[in-house]
């Protein structure tokens, strides 16, 4: 019988010619990724285990992202654990405060690679699968094991066929794509399932449109989101890397429990509402909503295309009166190139606050965050109760060309409308 | 390798079985997210004992002082959404939580239990009726059994079998005593 893509990459890391859905398998890892948690978590794990060595420090990925600089003596300590950590076991590829956020530094330096099988103790593991690997979050203790034998066992996912056909409206993003899609999933629709994506749809995508559907098909607490590799990624992945890797391809006769087709020519923006990332309606529905907050950013939507898209809406306006538009890069790979292209100095000079790469105000760290009351419009991933700071306080997600219009009209505003 | 070889891997006839769990529901909903759990404002500590009075401080402030040894936390549909912060199973079991019974787990909070050794466990009858299971009801879990039981409608409910894989984990408190095992270290 035929495989789908996610089979047919873990049966190659288990050593078998095919998997079935269901079955336990152990599959051997190409790349593991930890941030902060390492410090916190991890360490007393690898401690408690009695772990002398790393299966293969070539093969592990360490960054600071979450509380980057340092916003207390605690958070310190930990970028300290964790610094510790990578000189004592000789990890190769560590990168510091300010490089960026974690699933953007792996793309920007060639970690992501088609057929391979990445880990990494952040649940967004998941936007790697853009380019056709099969990507996944672990826990703590699962990256102590991977970090000692560099094998994981894994229950073999079944997989949902996502076919996306068409070519995106003017305004419209990967982001409105797959609000919409999580809309129709629910909070567990995927639940211990891989999102596969395929069709014309995804190859008329951006790069970094693509890495938002992915980066978001955990929030329907799918295992990972893959999409096949075309000309465009592939020469993404050779510019960054030049180890070799194989393409790999699901069967014709592959078996999905689920197919869903989206012709993406029609699509209009999507919200999701509080208190949930699934909990999606057309902009139409929430329009006019005041805000205090706007935020551009987070591993979803702090990509180049992102802060151009919002460059360009907001261009010769201003950011409204007791709104702040906080606009942070996702790495500075990104940053300096939003810098050359003067797109920094647009949103400066409308108001927009630019700050340097961290996930800070997304998950409530630090950066930006609400007050009791207030209303934000975000381009993140999560808008859980209290997520971004004060409890009482309600976060709206968006693409970023809804957050910029938002930004400048005050109130939750259609980007197609001109504003 | 010689040592290791001859160390005879134990099986899992030969774990001790866990008991079973008799406390009382606390009852909570669906979309249970790892934030409601615990809040990201606490993950910088390096001690969970200091952070898990904080648990479920936004949606019930009352539970972390209230919460007796091996009472259980009731939820009902996609329990755990979100982060893979291990750190939301830990502060439960940090305050002595005897299990998690929901309608259904999001995955890495699933795994994330029982690589603690704390069981997370699905109780299919909670999908279709909530309402089985109330605040305040004393329960008993025979989980090596599979079985649950709610001494106020004197009902037993089946529960998910849980894989031998994850079985032994809570059979020996986790991922890493059998990870020791396996580095020779024990």
């Amino acid at each position: 019988m035929g495989q789908t893509l996610a089979e047919k990459i873990l049966a190659e890391h288990a050593a078998v010619s095919q998997v079935e859905p269901g079955e336990l398998i152990e599959a051997t890892v190409d790349v593991a990724m930890s941030h902060e948690m390492l410090g916190t978590r991890v360490i007393p794990h690898v401690e408690a285990a009695g772990i002398e060595r790393l299966w293969d420090p070539n093969r592990v990925v360490v960054l600071l992202d979450h509380w980057t600089p340092a916003p207390t003596v605690e958070a310190a300590t930990v970028h300290q654990q964790v610094r510790r950590f990578v000189k004592r076991f000789g990890v190769k590829h560590f990168y510091e405060v300010g490089t960026g956020i974690c699933h953007q530094i792996l793309a920007d330096y060639g970690h992501l690679r088609p057929g391979e099988l990445l880990v990494g103790t952040d649940s967004h593991t998941t936007t790697g699968g853009a380019f056709g690997l099969f990507a996944t979050g672990i826990g703590a203790t699962d990256m102590a094991v991977v970090l000692a034998t560099g094998r994981l066992w894994f229950r073999v996912p079944e997989s949902i066929r996502i076919i996306l056909s068409g070519k995106l409206p003017n305004q419209v993003m990967g982001k409105d794509v797959i609000l919409h899609i999580l809309g129709e999933l629910g909070a567990d629709g995927a639940s211990y399932k891989v999102l596969e994506f395929q069709g014309d749809g995804v190859e008329r995508l951006s790069l970094d449109s693509r890495m938002t559907i992915t980066n978001m098909g955990v929030e329907a607490d799918a295992k990972a989101a893959i999409m096949h590799v075309d000309q465009k990624a592939e020469a993404y992945i050779r510019a960054r890397t030049r180890i070799p890797f194989n393409i790999v391809k699901p069967d014709p006769d592959a078996s999905y429990v689920q197919t869903l087709r989206y012709d993406i020519s029609k699509l209009v923006p999507q919200v999701a509402t509080p208190s949930l990332p699934t909990q999606v309606v057309p902009v139409s529905e929430v329009e006019g909503t005041p805000i205090d907050q706007a935020f551009l950013g987070s591993c979803t939507n702090g990509r180049l295309e992102d802060i151009r898209m919002a460059a360009k809406i907001i261009e010769g306006k201003q950011v409204a009166k007791y709104v702040r538009f906080l606009v942070i890069p996702a790495s500075r790979i990104i940053y300096q190139e939003a810098l050359r292209e003067g797109l920094l100095s647009t949103l400066l000079t409308a108001g927009a606050v630019i700050g340097s790469p961290t996930c800070g105000p997304c998950f409530g760290g630090h950066c930006g965050l609400l007050a009791d009351g207030e209303v934000c419009i975000s381009t993140s991933n999560r808008n859980f109760l209290g997520r971004m700071g004060s409890s009482g306080s309600e976060i709206y997600l968006a693409s970023p060309t809804t957050v910029a219009a938002s930004a400048i009209t005050g109130k939750i505003t259609d980007p197609r409308k001109g504003v | 390798m010689p040592r290791r070889e001859k160390r005879r891997q134990k099986t899992s006839s030969d774990l001790p079985q866990v008991p079973p769990i008799e406390g009382r529901a606390w009852r909570f909903g669906d979309n249970i997210s790892t934030d409601d759990i615990i809040s990201a404002a606490h993950l910088t500590s390096l001690n969970l004992d200091e952070i898990a009075p904080y648990a479920f401080e936004t949606i019930r402030p009352d539970f972390a002082k209230g919460v007796q040894p091996n009472d259980f936390v009731v939820g009902g549909h996609a329990f755990g959404i979100g982060s893979s912060r291990e750190s939301a199973p830990g502060v439960l079991r940090a305050l002595g939580v005897g299990a998690v019974l929901a309608a259904s787990f999001a995955r890495i909070f699933f795994r994330n239990a029982f690589n603690l050794g704390f069981p997370a466990i699905e109780v299919p009858a909670l999908a279709s009726d909530p309402s089985i299971i109330q605040e305040g009801d004393t329960l008993t879990l025979k989980l090596e059994q599979g079985l649950l039981l709610n001494h106020r409608t004197q009902h037993t409910f089946q529960t998910t079998k849980i894989p031998s894989i994850l079985l032994d984990y809570l059979r020996v408190g986790g991922a890493i005593p059998l990870l020791r095992q396996k580095l020779g270290k024990d």
